[in-house]
């Protein structure tokens, strides 16, 4: 009897590649298991991309992942979101899980962890996302930012919704500085602009000339130029404009400006 | 001679209606309520008293944004909303407000924060950045005044937004840009110390020199561990973690790692799933750190990065003073030995069936 235990628990370690994580391109085991609402269900669904949601109770991020990701799961009736607890949830706080997130998706059961322990799920909440063919896409853990988001452009790039450069997008978003040197310097020129509709060159020029000090941008030297041809000084416009030509090449108002500025030239006593 | 005139002129004019202090609770609840009425709270400073100023007021130039360029009388602003009238000029605040989150008292009006004449603070701001943001902001307000942890962050240099974009951002809660980004940008030099003086690795140097990252750092989401406005536990950390290298075994103490980490893989004495750290099928997790004078995971573990899978240290301070234990662990195909220090060298296979039950010193439930 004893021998035949040692065998099976022999077995159970050898045979079973507990811990073993699934990589992505790996087949997901369409598991069929008790679900909350009673009965049991497969976790799968063939040829709709799933998202398994691996979450416990009591613990803050799985609730507030759960309640993310049921409010995104409306506008994705498409996918099959399934939320999966350990077999030995106390089914009250299971309910009281699913109550308080708004989960309105299957909830599976995982009896004596069996799933658990073939994905290798570790942590919580974690995100299976798997494609059409029950092929593992990508394993999405826990993200206090950009959680969602990080989720829904890795579902949206299985689908081929978007691409690789979208995803990378979303996996770390371009950062956005409280200021730039080049915003502020372009305040002023929209500012020099306003005083020179309003015939006041000086005042233009000088505004100008602060934004030019802040950074030397192409329609700095540009309106430079319109104020400096207007107060007369051709030379000085040119020099502007060919400076404003410089960091602007393909600007084609600037060879008009520059021309304009010349034939007055020309044709002043 | 003729903007000191001006200024004086516009104060003058703007000064006689009286209005609730800007950033008062008194003037949100009013924003609130009556939107039209937040000309009066946006009086320009005396001249005396304003340290920073809007160029087209400094200038006298009321009529750049006002449909009258007469100082006592400048008359409604040009553009139908206080946004599209700032934006005219400020085009590169309306392209940041292109991006996915959106602050919403910066769509509503940009003046909920900004003075348009003048100010004692930088950007215009109605008051101090922390005051201003906090007087909306009032759970993190009290998070910053009450922690017992302090982020000096929040106070110095550009203050809130140091790590927020106050108008917009791609990523939640207004950060410019993912955590990581934004830590690492400040905690990437040497010799920094904690609130309580203790010294801080140089995270760059030490993320470089180690290529094994725990999860939220491969993320780059320093938030899932750190609470930045300050907080209550070691290293502003959101949970309680031991600080030490021995601690009693109660769940409550491993709160930051069972935040993610299931507890079972410590609380179970049996495992095959559960863990790779198991002799057969008893759990060695189980065996270090459910007892009394249990084994905390940093006995064990580095917490950002190391060299090794899993994150196990080559070495951990040990003792009052830091001296380096030497872990000496080394992995196998199926298990792994650690060499003499803690304990005799001694191995572990996950296939092994001579030490498949717990044995040895009982754990402490």
């Amino acid at each position: 009897m004893r021998s035949l235990l040692r065998l099976a628990l022999w077995a159970s370690l050898v045979l079973a590649r507990p811990g073993v994580a699934l990589e992505p391109g790996d087949r997901v085991d369409d598991l069929e298991l008790p679900a909350l609402g009673g009965g049991k269900a497969h976790l799968l669904s063939g040829g709709t991309v799933a998202v398994l949601v691996f979450a416990r109770v009591g613990q803050d991020h799985s609730e507030v992942a759960l309640k993310d990701f049921a409010a995104r799961a409306a506008g994705r009736p498409d996918l099959r979101w399934v939320a999966v607890l350990s077999g030995d949830t106390p089914l009250a706080e299971a309910r009281a899980l699913v109550a308080a997130t708004g989960w309105r998706m299957p909830v599976l059961l995982d009896a004596g962890d069996v799933l658990y322990g073939r994905l290798a799920v570790k942590l919580h909440p974690t995100v299976f996302v798997v494609d059409r063919e029950g092929r593992l896409a990508a394993v999405e853990p826990f993200r206090e930012i950009n959680y969602g988001d990080r989720l829904m452009a890795r579902i949206q790039f299985t689908l081929g919704e978007i691409g690789r450069a979208e995803l990378a997008e979303a996996e770390d978003p371009k950062a956005a500085e409280t200021h730039s040197d080049e915003g502020l310097a372009r305040s002023r020129v929209r500012f020099a602009q306003k005083l020179l509709e309003a015939g006041m060159l000086e005042q233009a020029l000088a505004e100008v000339q602060k934004s030019l000090a802040i950074a030397p941008t192409g329609p700095g030297y540009v309106l430079q130029g319109k104020i400096l041809a207007r107060q007369g000084k051709c030379g000085d416009a040119s020099r502007a404009f060919d400076v404003a030509l410089r960091l602007e090449p393909k600007n084609g108002e600037i060879a008009v400006e520059k021309d304009r500025c010349a034939a007055e030239k020309g044709r002043a006593p | 001679m003729c903007r000191p005139i001006h200024a004086a002129a516009m104060f003058l004019a703007l000064v006689l209606a009286a209005a609730p202090q800007p950033g008062s609770a008194a003037l949100r609840t009013e924003l609130k309520r009556t939107p039209t009425l937040r000309g009066p709270a946006l009086k320009p400073l005396p001249p005396s008293e304003a340290k920073h100023a809007m160029a087209p007021f400094q200038a006298g130039q009321c009529g750049v944004c006002h449909v009258k360029n007469d100082p006592l009388k400048p008359g409604p602003i040009k553009h139908a909303s206080i946004n599209e009238e700032c934006f005219s000029c400020h085009d590169d605040v309306k392209e940041l407000m292109g991006h996915r989150y959106k602050h919403v008292s910066a769509k509503d009006s940009c003046t909920d924060c900004h003075n348009p004449h003048n100010s004692k603070e930088p950007a215009l701001l109605h008051t101090d950045m922390v005051t201003l943001c906090t007087s909306c902001h009032v759970g993190i307000g009290a998070q910053v005044a009450s922690s017992r942890i302090k982020h000096a962050a929040i106070h110095k240099d550009k203050k809130c937004s140091n790590c927020h974009n106050p108008h917009a951002a791609n990523v939640e809660k207004l950060l410019i840009g993912l955590p990581f980004n934004l830590c690492v940008n400040c905690h990437s030099k040497d010799g920094m110390t904690s609130a309580d003086g203790k010294p801080m690795p140089n995270y760059a140097k030490l993320l470089s020199a180690n290529a094994v990252w725990h999860d939220p750092v491969k993320a780059k989401d320093c938030s899932a561990c750190h609470r930045t406005h300050g907080g209550e536990n070691y290293r502003l950390l959101i949970a309680a973690y031991p600080e030490s290298f021995y601690a009693p075994f109660d769940k409550k103490n491993y709160a930051l790692c069972f935040g993610c980490h299931n507890e079972k893989v410590v609380s179970e004495p049996v495992t095959t799933t559960l863990t790779a750290f198991r002799d057969g099928s008893r759990n060695l997790h189980y065996v270090h750190v459910a007892r009394e004078r249990g084994r905390t995971c940093r006995a064990c573990h580095e917490v950002h990065a190391a060299k090794q899978a899993k994150r196990i240290r080559d070495n951990v301070p040990y003792g009052p003073s830091g001296w380096l234990l030497n872990i000496g662990f080394t992995r196998t195909a199926t298990g792994g030995t650690c060499t003499k220090t803690c304990h005799d060298t001694k191995s572990y296979d996950n296939k092994s069936l001579l030490t498949s039950a717990p044995s040895g010193a009982a754990p402490v439930q």
